[in-house]
């Protein structure tokens, strides 16, 4: 949907870890098939299905952050904003920029130390199997780093989209919100009383 | 709860609504209005830490496994044509009442909520197929938002039910008892959605038969002119269409068929004693998944799982990311104290039991604009069940009185997790449109739990009917 | 870290998993109460019940990094923060959980590789709270390894080794499932649980045979403090702290006792039928299992001197069982029900 476009290993990268999440996802759907399986029918379960499932989920859980920014997925309220000029606007999309910077810089170094510490205390699972958690950990971080990669670099562009005058067409949410105006009346007929 | 630990408090909300304000995303907005008051109230070291760790601990828990796996159960029934085969069935089947489509739908949601016990699942799961469904049948995107968001909080009472037994775990109460004590109330809760429906299809109905007869007609108003190629202008004479007079759409059996066995195959698992209900998502989506390869041609396959897939993904982050963010907001309220606080000054001003139960109720709904059902009862139950059955309430009434209103905190206005979820998955509906389609079922609500307050037997019998046997 | 607010006075945050009626937790609260009596509401504790504050797993390492003053680390939850803690978790060492409640506490003062853990982690060990005998409740009666054999048993921890060595079928569920897993037959019986616990899972209602299994006192928690904030407190605040910490023991298990004792009377009513695996079983299993020696083997590949804690560990179970003559509720229940 979105018309910004971005640099193409940002782009490629964010295809990528949606694609893995994709594949794990399916690995989660097939490990606690053939666990319960075996369980009900061999009296044989998989061997620490908890633990392993648990870090899949991790794993899929954050991986597709960038992809959900690039197709517009994350909510956000927009009400409020669309009403503000187009200079106020432009402000506003300033200030998340900033935000987005800040909020990412801080969760980045927060999560690069908790990876390090992982790694060096040999981090597990509580669980039967005793698995490393530092692989886990650093999925989250590239998907994170790559979110805020993702993210900032959408704001910026909206933010120059506004000072040049016009409203972001890359903006799926404005486009929402001007489709619900458009059909207001239409609406008032039909919803609630 | 000293003053200035209030003051932090203040701002923080203050802080956070400001944020939504200026149009940031809604979890990033939860998560730097935590951090802010974290550092407030103790420190750069402890934000920085709880900024870093949430994601690792929101998602390390083996039971959200359910989250992603429904949700792509539900994706791979939408790719294979499924869930529209069965909203067609039940539309045809439910044609005869005004709002048919949105009936249908209402029971997709409650069976689907059952069986999942998530309430975000479902509105995730079922937000495009439903809305789809009975924006064609005539009605608008408002009616859609309602039925979907109102019924995701249907899952809870009615069993399994992961909130039910954490309240159980929480307060002591008996787990079994619980969870058939959430029966009763979750059929009212149904019966009373579909009231609500049927009156605002036919007030909606009466408005446009008053409005056609003062003003004749007015052709720019039906198609939108301007609006781009969105669900409701795409149909001839939208504007005139209700439930009835759609033509019949065409039935898909096959395709019907096929859905009732995800359904059997995801709650057969549970109750044949074979799965849990968090493995009891995986066949839902294996069924799903093999569905799919059926009712796709070979050459397509790769592509269909490829979309299906995909989606899933996205939806799944999205509602991750909404989760983290309101956990570093738990964390910032269990450290302030506030909720306690709260409490203690409804208990200091020496009110009538039912005064107080009332108080303790509403209090819960502010709390679910930051939390979704799971973390409300961890923090809410183990504060208001001893204080609450300190003045005579039983038990299993006040377990499932609390986790309805908990549940119902996910809908209301300004911001409930449900209706975010929601404008993720349809994002032409708008979060105003979404709270205005949910009041009438906010409504019936609160007649719920009217009945409940007044008719305590509604939630009593089935524990007692199977403790006499 | 740690919230000082201007004065002398305190507020600790103490995070535990444990929910608010459970034993665990009622100690805890015990210990805060006599805490800001002695001080005079010089340090106030405030508790997070059920993992509302930080994971269970993450409660070490939040008490160093500053998201909580004080934490009940789980020995399950501290492979990788507490290792040396974890000897506690061996199974078939000790049926006494009072002998291994003074071993805990004995152990940072008389062995070096199981303080500097503690020391690392920048945090200091209030007190231990017990956790109790392991049971298996089952659906089905169970009398000897053999009953045991292809069954399907929720366990976690080393639990999970012993109930493979066994030939049992472990599967790892949270507690809280454990009740509708029961009925559904999804599970076939559960263990990692004592007496005491069954009564907050709805157990006590739900288990018609309960076996011990021989396995003892398998597992405990330890009330830590950061210690940078207990270094910052007045002498008079730290000497309370430890004051009541001595406390902690005999307050543990009073209630561990208390809860067990309600265990006990619902299984009773409800018509629970007890057993024991003998003891010859329980020595074979012992011997299939080898956790203990695999425990060492896993550390001292990590740089430990597990080998080291384990003799400790066991050297004073000796000695400290002549002493004790306490008996724990799942034992004392058996008991009762023989009579
Ligand atoms: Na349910
Ligand atoms: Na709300």
């Amino acid at each position: 949907m979105s018309r910004i476009s971005f640099p193409r290993p940002v782009g490629g990268a964010a295809t990528a870890f949606n694609l893995a999440a994709g594949v794990l996802l399916l690995a989660l759907m097939f490990l606690t098939v053939a666990d319960v399986v075996g369980r009900s029918w061999f009296g044989q379960s998989v061997l620490g299905t908890v633990d392993i499932s648990t870090l899949l989920l991790v794993t899929i859980a954050f991986l597709g952050l960038a992809s959900a920014e690039i197709d517009g997925k994350h909510v956000s309220v927009t009400l409020v904003e669309a009403r503000f000029g187009l200079r106020t606007r432009m402000v506003l999309s300033g200030i998340r920029a900033v935000l987005l910077l800040v909020i990412g810089v801080l969760i980045i170094w927060g999560m690069g130390e908790v990876l390090l510490s992982a790694y060096e205390r040999g981090e597990t699972t509580n669980d039967i199997l005793r698995l490393a958690t530092w692989p886990a950990k650093l999925v989250l971080f590239l998907s994170f780093l790559l979110f805020f990669v993702v993210a900032i670099w959408k704001e910026v562009a909206e933010f120059r989209a506004f000072r040049s005058g016009e409203v972001p067409e890359g903006n799926e949410v404005d486009t929402a919100i001007e489709r619900a105006h458009s059909t207001a009346h239409q609406e008032d007929s039909e919803g609630t009383p | 709860m000293s003053a200035a630990s209030l003051f932090i408090v203040i701002a923080v909300l203050v802080l956070f609504l400001g944020l939504l304000a200026i149009r940031f995303h809604v979890g990033l907005s939860l998560m730097v209005a935590g951090l802010v008051g974290v550092v407030l109230m103790r420190g750069t070291d402890a934000a920085v830490s709880t900024a870093a760790n949430q994601p690792f601990s929101t998602s390390a828990d083996y039971s959200l496994t359910i989250i992603p796996l429904f949700i792509l159960m539900g994706v791979f029934a939408v790719h294979a044509r499924l869930a529209q085969a069965g909203f067609d069935l039940a539309s045809r089947v439910l044609r005869r009442f005004p709002g048919g489509a949105a009936l249908a739908s209402l029971s997709g949601s409650g069976l689907f909520a059952a069986v999942t016990g998530s309430s975000v699942a479902t509105v995730a799961t079922m937000a495009r197929v439903s809305t789809d469904a009975i924006v064609k049948a005539g009605h608008g995107i408002r009616l859609a938002a309602g039925v979907v968001c109102a019924g995701g909080t249907l899952g809870v009472l009615i069993p399994p039910s992961i909130v039910l037994v954490l309240y159980g775990v929480v307060t002591g109460e008996s787990i079994g008892e619980l969870l058939l004590a959430g029966i009763g109330p979750g059929l009212l809760t149904i019966l009373l959605y579909g009231i609500t429906i049927v009156l605002m299809v036919l007030a909606a109905r009466r408005k446009r038969a008053r409005a056609n007869a003062s003003m004749e007609r007015e052709p720019a108003m039906a198609g939108g002119a301007s609006a781009p190629s969105g669900t409701e202008s795409d149909r001839p004479g939208a504007g005139e269409t209700s439930g009835e007079d759609v033509p019949k759409p065409k039935l898909d059996l096959f395709g019907f068929g096929l859905l009732v066995i995800i359904f059997a195959v995801s709650i057969g698992t549970i109750y044949l004693g074979l799965a849990t209900a968090t493995e009891a998502a995986s066949f839902g989506a294996v069924s799903a998944f093999i569905i799919l390869l059926i009712r796709t041609r070979p050459p397509s396959w790769m592509r269909a799982i490829k979309d299906s897939v995909s989606e899933a993904v996205g939806l799944t982050a999205m509602t991750f990311l909404l989760m983290a963010g309101a956990g570093v907001f738990t964390y910032f309220l269990a450290l302030s104290g506030a909720s306690t606080a709260v409490v203690d000054a409804v208990l200091a001003a020496d009110l009538e039991p039912y005064v107080v139960l009332v108080l303790c109720l509403l209090l819960l709904l502010p709390l679910g604009m930051f939390l979704d059902g799971i973390s409300m009862i961890l923090v809410a139950a183990p504060l208001l069940h001893p204080i609450l059955s300190g003045y005579g309430f039983e038990g299993l009434w006040l377990g499932v009185l609390i986790v309805k209103v908990a549940e119902m905190a996910l809908i209301t206005p300004p911001v409930g997790m449900n209706a975010f979820v929601y404008s993720g998955a349809v994002p032409e509906a708008g979060l105003g449109r979404i709270f205005r389609g949910i009041v009438p079922f906010i409504i019936a609500d609160l007649v719920v739990v009217a009945i409940l307050i007044l008719v305590p037997d509604i939630v009593t019998f089935i524990p007692e009917l199977s403790s006499a046997k | 870290s740690g919230t000082a607010l201007g004065d002398d006075t305190y507020v600790l945050h103490y995070t535990t998993y444990s929910n608010a009626t459970s034993d665990q937790s009622r100690t805890a609260q015990r210990w805060a109460e006599q805490v800001e009596e002695i001080t005079d509401g010089g340090v106030t504790v405030r508790l997070h019940y059920s993992e509302s504050l930080v994971g269970a797993d993450e409660s070490a390492q939040a008490t160093l990094d500053g998201r909580a003053d004080m934490a009940q680390v789980g020995s399950i939850y501290a492979a990788s923060d507490l290792s040396m803690f974890t000897v506690i978790e061996l199974p078939f060492e000790t049926d006494n959980p009072e002998v291994q409640m003074t071993a805990i506490e004995r152990l940072y003062e008389e062995n070096e590789t199981y303080r500097e853990d503690f020391d690392r982690q920048g945090v200091r060990p209030l007190f231990p709270i017990p956790l109790g005998v392991a049971a298996v409740g089952l659906e089905e009666k169970a009398e000897s390894l053999d009953d045991l054999k292809g069954m399907s048993i929720r366990s976690g921890g080393l639990t999970s080794d012993v109930m493979l060595a066994a030939g049992a079928n472990p599967i790892g569920m949270t507690a809280n499932d454990i009740y509708e897993s029961m009925s559904r037959g999804v599970v076939d019986g559960y263990t990692a649980l004592a007496l005491a616990n069954l009564p907050t899972f709805g157990l006590s209602q739900a288990t018609p045979y309960l076996m011990d299994p021989g396995i003892g006192a398998y597992s405990s928690s330890i009330a830590v403090i950061n210690e940078e904030l207990f270094q910052s407190m007045p002498e008079e605040h730290q000497e309370a702290l430890l004051e009541v910490s001595d406390q902690g023991i005999s307050m543990g298990l009073e209630e561990m006792d208390a809860l067990g004792e309600t265990a006990c009377q619902e299984l009773t009513e409800n018509g629970t039928e007890f057993s024991s695996l003998p003891e010859e079983e329980v020595a074979e299993l012992k011997e299939n299992a080898g956790i203990a020696q695999d425990w060492v083997e896993r550390y001292e590949e990590r740089g430990y001197d597990a080998q080291s804690v384990l003799d400790d560990y066991r050297r004073i179970i000796a000695e400290e069982t002549e002493d004790s003559d306490y008996v724990s509720p799942l034992a004392a229940c058996m008991e009762g029900q023989q009579e």
